[in-house]
């Protein structure tokens, strides 16, 4: 990777790394346990054990071999090469066709406004603009990008996003009075074939990287109009629910501490959500969240739901898995 | 490391052990349900070493589990035959290519097969052999904790021969206390300790996640990508993570040269240059021969991210 910074200081750098020296092997305290620092390299800490974890570990010399190690042996890590994008089932495909389609309807729209004003009376504007909005309303969401090594994830501005979503998404910015706060800094996610098409395309979630989830949203279009139903997610296995679009939001027990990474409502009582470490939940009654049987260990990223049996997940490592029996059974796609 | 004989939490609740047993698939290694138990209750016991447990917290504990690796590391554990042909066929080749990782070529066969006979549990204790998965609880992958394990023996290795050392050995490796220029001009030596003490400090103040990223990074001579794979970022997020830290050390050591020792700004140039000096302008030759066989960072030389 090419240096960010490539005409500073070199002599600098020494003067740091001679300065971290001093500075480790001054923790004071017992060093924990090799089942713990794997299991914060694994991310399945709750937030204050993993905040002890890194207190102890930045002054400590062997912790921070022991961390370095595990990153150093770590299989994802030795093959660093780009990875070429997976092959999508036919939902990811459709995904496209949406901004596709509005990418068209936008280019014959403004050639022919260059060309001649005139001649596209407003209403004619108003007829293709509807139809662009029918498409974005009916096609599934946008895939994503496949992102590469070495590129940066454009930020996300949450504004943005949620200005896509409408009335909902404003409803969500406001803090319900004593609501838990997440730190809503991703997207909101529209994984239900109606929801959030088009338009929260470019907001979805990258897939297939290793950056730390950041809390989401998932909401359920499906839902009867004014029902409003929504659920949130992110670190520490936190999902709320909130029934009145995001006006308040109800704490849901998810039994799972690992970080939850994307979601998938097809209605507003079931709804799919998945994680690191292969978690992978479903609720079929809007409240209860049982962990469903995984097929893999490896970190989750990508869940798509068409009802409470059939479900499509995607792992970091882009293996797809399938189920129809309510993720009982799973196959390899 | 906690016993393995940590006092039980009793596991009352026996829908919940019911339904850990059933997501552990223990019945395929013939693991019975009291043996699931006692593992189950050793993670529990574990964790909750101080805090207070309540059913709920429990129950939420159980279901964050690894059931069917516990259940794979307390069947090893008992010596059950199908458990260990399993284990070795899906993790030993992960296991030898960790080990090299960690310790380079030679040394990691040695370290992976050292690791087989702990696995096992060749001592007896109470009459009981003890194995060392008695000591995973599920709260990682396996391979996460085995990993873990290897890096952790690696270390104590690596202590141990250092404490063997022959004393001229070490002197030959740059451990004595370099004599350098500043020792002959005491304002150099001046200038310098001040530079390191505002550093020392302001490395300090450093939120713990910072210094772990620079500290994977200066000292412990990983990639990007590795510290990426650690903290969870992107590596290009790695990289610019780093570029702020390294400018606010030196702001913030320029800073307090300046206001807490109120120096001018060509003093604290030069002590910058005399602290500089003193560490040696090569980050190779600073952290050099830290670590024994494993491969350090190659994507360069010059310390540039």
């Amino acid at each position: 990777m090419k240096p960010i910074d490539a005409d500073r200081d070199p002599a600098f750098d020494g003067f740091v790394a001679r300065g971290l020296e001093r500075e480790t092997d001054a923790s004071g305290n017992a060093c924990p346990d090799a089942d713990l620092l794997a299991a914060w390299f694994d991310r399945s800490l709750s937030p204050l054990e993993a905040e002890r974890i890194e207190a102890h570990s930045a002054a400590c010399g062997s912790c921070q071999q022991i961390l370095a190690d595990l990153a150093r042996s770590e299989p994802e890590v030795t093959r660093a090469a780009p990875v070429p994008a997976p092959a999508r089932p036919w939902h990811w495909h459709w995904r496209w066709l949406a901004p596709l389609a509005t990418a068209v309807v936008v280019l014959v729209v403004g050639t022919r406004t260059l060309r001649a004003p005139s001649e596209v009376p407003s209403d004619v504007l108003l007829q293709m603009k509807s139809k662009e909005s029918e498409m974005a309303r009916t096609m599934p969401p946008m895939s994503p990008p496949v992102p590469v090594p070495g590129e940066e994830r454009p930020a996300i501005r949450p504004e943005s996003a949620l200005e896509s979503k409408g009335e909902t998404a404003r409803a969500l910015q406001k803090p319900a009075p004593g609501a838990v706060q997440l730190t809503e800094r991703a997207v909101v996610q529209g994984q239900a074939p109606s929801a959030a098409a088009g338009a929260g395309a470019s907001a979805r979630p990258t897939a297939l990287t290793r950056e730390t989830p950041e809390p989401l949203l998932v909401t359920s279009a499906a839902a009867p109009p004014g029902n409003g139903v929504t659920w949130r997610y992110g670190q520490g296995g936190v999902i709320e629910r909130s029934t009145d679009r995001g006006q308040t939001w109800e704490r849901q027990r998810s039994g799972v501490t690992a970080a939850l990474t994307d979601g998938s409502a097809p209605t507003d009582r079931i709804c799919w959500i998945v994680g690191a470490r292969g978690v992978v939940l479903r609720t079929t009654d809007g409240s209860t969240w049982v962990r469903v049987a995984s097929p893999t260990m490896v970190d989750l990223v990508s869940v798509h739901a068409w009802n409470d049996a059939n479900s499509t997940i995607t792992a970091a490592d882009h293996t797809e898995y399938v189920t129809t029996d309510g993720g009982a059974s799973w196959r390899k796609r | 490391m906690p016993s393995a004989q940590t006092p039980r939490a009793r596991l009352a609740d026996e829908r919940l052990l019911d339904r850990a047993f059933t997501r552990s698939n223990a019945p395929r290694w013939n693991l019975t349900r009291g043996s699931f138990a006692s593992a189950l209750e050793r993670s529990i016991a574990s964790r909750f070493v101080t805090e207070v447990k309540t059913p709920a917290v429990i129950s939420d504990y159980v279901d964050s589990l690894n059931l069917e690796e516990l259940a794979l590391a307390c069947a090893c554990a008992e010596g059950q035959v199908s458990a260990w042909a399993y284990f070795i066929e899906c993790h030993r080749p992960g296991l030898r290519a960790a080990a090299r990782a960690i310790a380079g070529d030679d040394a990691g066969a040695d370290l992976a097969d050292s690791l087989y006979a702990e696995l096992y549990g060749l001592e007896e204790r109470d009459g009981r052999r003890r194995s060392l998965f008695d000591y995973f609880h599920g709260r990682s992958r396996l391979s996460t904790w085995l990993r873990s394990i290897l890096a952790q023996r690696n270390v104590d290795r690596a202590r141990v021969a250092r404490r063997t050392r022959p004393l001229e050995e070490a002197g030959e490796n740059g451990e004595e206390p370099r004599a350098s220029s500043v020792q002959s001009d005491p304002d150099r030596a001046r200038f310098a300790a001040l530079a390191q003490a505002a550093l020392s400090e302001a490395i300090r103040r450093l939120q713990p996640e910072d210094r772990l990223r620079l500290s994977s990074y200066y000292l412990q001579r990983l990639t990007l990508a590795q510290i990426g794979r650690l903290m969870g970022e992107h590596e290009a997020t790695v990289s610019r993570k780093l570029d702020r830290l390294r400018r606010e050390l030196r702001a913030g050591v320029e800073r307090s040269l300046r206001e807490d020792h109120q120096l001018s700004d060509a003093q604290v140039q030069a002590c910058l240059d005399c602290a500089m000096d003193d560490t040696g302008f090569d980050l190779d030759e600073v952290l050099g021969n830290r670590r024994a066989g494993a491969g350090g960072r190659q994507e360069k030389a010059g310390g540039s991210f």
